[in-house]
């Protein structure tokens, strides 16, 4: 037999081009019947987070949407943001029954409740832990959020229940760092001792739910904590699924094999969901609204020339990102949302620091810099599809006035790693919420200390630093008059418009939906503008499904 | 049996001018059976598009209208548009070029290495040579493809050229291994001995007398293989490796319309047609030239 016809019939024939087709035909039948619909399972509630995997479910490290939502039912703080509100009249007692603040707003003292218990055993929440828990993020190197309790001088704990914290300037609206978010939680001294490292992937909290497993890019799974002070949970576990890709998030919805899901930043998509989902779905458009910003890295030529930054300003369009995400995006004109407390009105800003779309001016401008044919530029950008349709949108922008930007696609983990742990990335898109009060995206963002090259920097991918901008923080920051705060506030943001370190594009509400047959606990009313940190829903001891 | 003699087709041409070669094409094609002719056809039309395709579309491949996303077909745009306003046709049909020159490209890299390594490993055959080599490229043919190509990228980093490389060096264990085998009938044949006998060197025995043959029986395996490389390019390009935006491949635009599958699923689902095609027309070509080949086959 011919032995060359032989090695040929190894590869493919008509047999296997047939099998290959039946195959497809068979998948394609099954995608567009699909399965039976899986109806709710009793006492377990299942989310579907929009990431690859877990990062870290340490609260003073974890940044990633995903790893936030999980820590929030998980760890708690002295004092909580009633579900649905995020503001300083919506703060509750929590690990802390009150507090007091003396008069010059250096001193603030919380008194714990007592017998509130740490999940697996590990004894009561007293105040060592919570002196412990905010040296351990004022203290910590990897924490993004040490600049706000970097003000912190010394914390005294006089017995088991009283924390005494003074600080080094006046802050007035200190206890929002104490709240449920971020530094806030309090975590557990005797864990984190005993278990070293592993209590960033296996944390002990005293939250309303407990670490019960983790499946590397498939779920973590969270029980009831029985002896939760605010009484035991109502469902006995929560499976936070990674389901990264938005089609799979989707099926997985409209098919009701999950409860919850952080949905895309896409209005087209989310009226499908919606269209398709049985019952009665409901898409809330979560607030805080996260910044959309894009830093150019000053230190990296030719974006240290302030006309180049304005020519790449100039050259976007924010009707562009309205269109394709929707109402879901608002385009804006300075990095800190009119939403937020401090944040400055468009009307607010003068028409030449607004820097409208005008590819005209952008030439000009380019070619007043010495770059008349413009010039190419190379960043990394996330695979994640908020990411990197920005990304997209403003890499056609600039192509239209000459500049090529060449765009290396990691996933998003990579990328993060990338921006600041590298600090790689001339132009770097950001996408944050934080707590509605313009300091703190401005601490994160434009302070000298927030440099990304510095030694104690954060997310100053811009490479940004003017000591007016600093002054002008300092000054708001330490009044507790609004008005003067709110000044304060403006006066910064126009010095950052004026040096133009960061483009600012919008802001854009997050996007959940939950199934009908879900109760979260507590009442959101029609219409109504849900604000809840964590990219999430708040899951609570009275959730059920 | 196919000897050795006759795997050397070296006819001369007829000089009866320009149009003896396709003339000899067509006969050619005109010997397969039918499903090898429609092949044939399909490659052409294949091979067209991405040649001169590109020159012709209606609209840029990269250009965006963010007003006109996710549009139908229309005579405007007449595959519609993607996410981002896009016209699919002139994506699909400039990815048609981007996909078929890398793969081919590629191929032809790892088959000019792969027949060269693979001919040094049978001439060597009976010493430390052929088994180094044999063994290197065994050990390298326990990855399948695509793991391959995604290391191979990952050493290297993303970008058109480096996923051109990365299925060069996918390939090449498998075309090292086949001219190898190849090569290693006719080294022992009865016109390499004479060679030898008149003293030819072993450079000359290696380049004209087994070159030749090795070459004409790895052509068409590579065409095989070249649905092999376009699916890995795709998978590479699906897996965010490949071409990177807004460079249209079809495997890049298959990933780009997932997130807008359920709203319109053209922009998707068009490449995966054109892979599809494309790959059935290469396999209709392949079995259609062994049919005809194959004495057992030939007449029926």
């Amino acid at each position: 037999m011919n032995k060359t016809t032989d090695n040929k019939r190894t590869g493919h024939n008509r047999r296997d081009v047939l099998g290959y087709g039946i195959a497809g035909l068979i998948a394609t039948a099954g995608l567009s019947l699909g399965s039976k619909a899986t109806a709710q399972l009793a006492g377990t509630l299942r989310i579907g987070l929009n990431a690859r995997d877990m990062g870290v479910l340490h609260p003073h490290v974890a940044t990633g949407g995903a790893d936030v939502s999980i820590i929030a039912s998980v760890f708690s703080g002295l004092v909580r943001y009633e579900p649905t509100r995020v503001n300083i009249t919506a703060i509750q007692p929590d690990l802390a029954e009150k507090w007091e603040m003396s008069d010059d707003f250096m001193t603030h003292t919380f008194y714990l409740r007592k017998g509130a218990q740490w999940q697996k055993g590990y004894g009561e929440v007293t105040s060592a832990d919570v002196a412990f828990s905010l040296s351990n993020v004022r203290d910590n190197e990897q924490s993004t959020f040490r600049p706000l309790y970097g003000n912190i001088d010394t914390v005294e704990t006089p017995d088991a229940y009283t924390v005494v914290i003074h600080l080094k300037k006046a802050d007035p609206t200190f206890v929002t760092a104490m709240a449920n978010w971020q530094g806030g939680f309090v975590i557990c001294k005797k864990a984190s001792d005993e278990m070293g490292d592993r209590y960033r992937t296996e944390p002990v909290g005293s939250g309303p739910f407990q670490f019960d497993s983790y499946t590397p890019q498939d779920n973590v799974i969270v029980t009831a904590h029985a002896d939760y002070y605010g009484g035991t949970p109502k469902l006995e576990r929560v499976v936070y699924s990674y389901v990264p890709d938005e089609t799979s998030r989707r099926f997985a919805f409209v098919q009701q094999e999950l409860d919850i899901i952080q949905g895309a930043s896409n209005q087209d998509w989310l009226a499908e969901v919606i269209k398709s989902t049985p019952g009665n779905p409901t898409v809330d458009l979560l607030g805080p609204e996260r910044s959309v910003n894009l830093h150019m890295k000053a230190t990296e030529e030719p974006l240290g020339n302030p006309l180049v930054r304005q020519a790449i300003a100039h050259a976007i369009n924010r009707d562009d990102f309205e269109q394709y995400y929707g109402p879901v995006f608002k385009g804006t004109h300075s990095s800190i949302p009119p939403s937020y407390f401090g944040g400055l009105k468009t009307e607010d800003i003068p028409e030449e620091l607004k820097y409208s779309f005008d590819p005209e001016k952008s030439r000009a401008l380019l070619a007043e810099a010495g770059l008349p044919d413009g010039f190419e530029i190379s960043t990394v950008v996330s695979e994640r599809g908020d990411y990197l349709a920005l990304a997209q949108i403003v890499q056609e922008r600039l192509a239209g006035v000459g500049i090529t930007l060449k765009l290396d696609i990691l996933d998003h983990g990579s990328w993060v790693a990338a921006i600041i742990k590298e600090k790689r990335g001339t132009l770097v898109w950001s996408i944050s919420s934080r707590y509605p009060s313009a300091e703190y995206l401005m601490r994160e963002f434009f302070l000298c200390g927030a440099r990304v090259s510095q030694p104690g920097g954060v997310q100053g991918f811009a490479e940004y630093c003017n000591e007016e901008f600093d002054e002008a923080y300092a000054e708001a920051i330490a009044s507790a008059d609004p008005e003067v705060r709110a000044a304060g506030f403006a006066k910064a943001q126009i010095t950052a418009l004026t040096d133009l370190p960061v483009v600012p594009l919008g802001a854009m509400s997050t996007p959940v939906l939950r199934q009908d047959y879900v109760d979260l606990g507590y009442e959101i009313a029609d219409g109504e503008d849900v604000t809840s940190l964590p990219y999430l829903y708040h899951v609570t001891p009275a959730t059920t499904v | 049996m196919i000897s050795s003699q006759n795997l050397n087709y070296d006819v001369p041409a007829p000089k009866s001018g320009l149009l003896a070669l396709p003339i000899k094409f067509y006969k050619r094609v005109r010997s397969l059976p039918m499903s090898g002719q429609i092949g044939v056809l399909i490659l052409i039309f294949v091979l067209g598009t991405a040649l001169i395709g590109p020159l012709l579309v209606p609209h840029d491949p990269v250009s965006q209208s963010l007003i006109n996303r996710n549009k139908g077909f229309s005579a405007e745009h007449w595959f519609g548009t993607d996410a981002f306003g896009r016209d699919v046709f002139s994506r699909l049909v400039v990815g048609t070029r981007h996909t078929i020159l890398l793969t081919s490209s590629a191929l032809l890299l790892s088959a000019g290495l792969g027949i060269l390594i693979g001919l040094v490993a049978a001439y060597n055959r009976s010493n430390w040579v052929d088994s180094l080599i044999c063994w290197t490229m065994d050990i390298l043919l326990t990855f399948p493809m695509v793991i391959m190509g995604v290391v191979v990228v990952a050493i290297l980093g993303q970008g058109t050229l480096n996923v051109g490389i990365a299925i060069a060096v996918a390939f090449l264990p498998r075309m090292v291994r086949m001219s190898r085998g190849v090569a290693l009938t006719l080294v022992t044949s009865e016109f390499v001995e004479a060679a030898r006998a008149i003293g030819a060197s072993p450079s000359r025995i290696v380049i004209r007398h087994l070159l030749p043959n090795v070459m004409i029986e790895m052509s068409s395996i590579s065409t095989l293989w070249l649905a092999t490389a376009i699916k890995t390019e795709t998978s590479l390009s699906f897996l965010g490796l490949g071409v990177q935006p807004p460079t249209p491949s079809w495997g890049l635009m298959v990933r780009e319309g997932l997130s807008t599958l359920y709203i319109n699923a053209w922009p998707s689902l068009l490449p995966v047609i054109a892979i599809f095609i494309t790959i059935i027309g290469l396999n209709l070509v392949v079995d259609g030239t062994q049919d005809s080949l194959n004495p057992h086959t030939k007449d029926h």
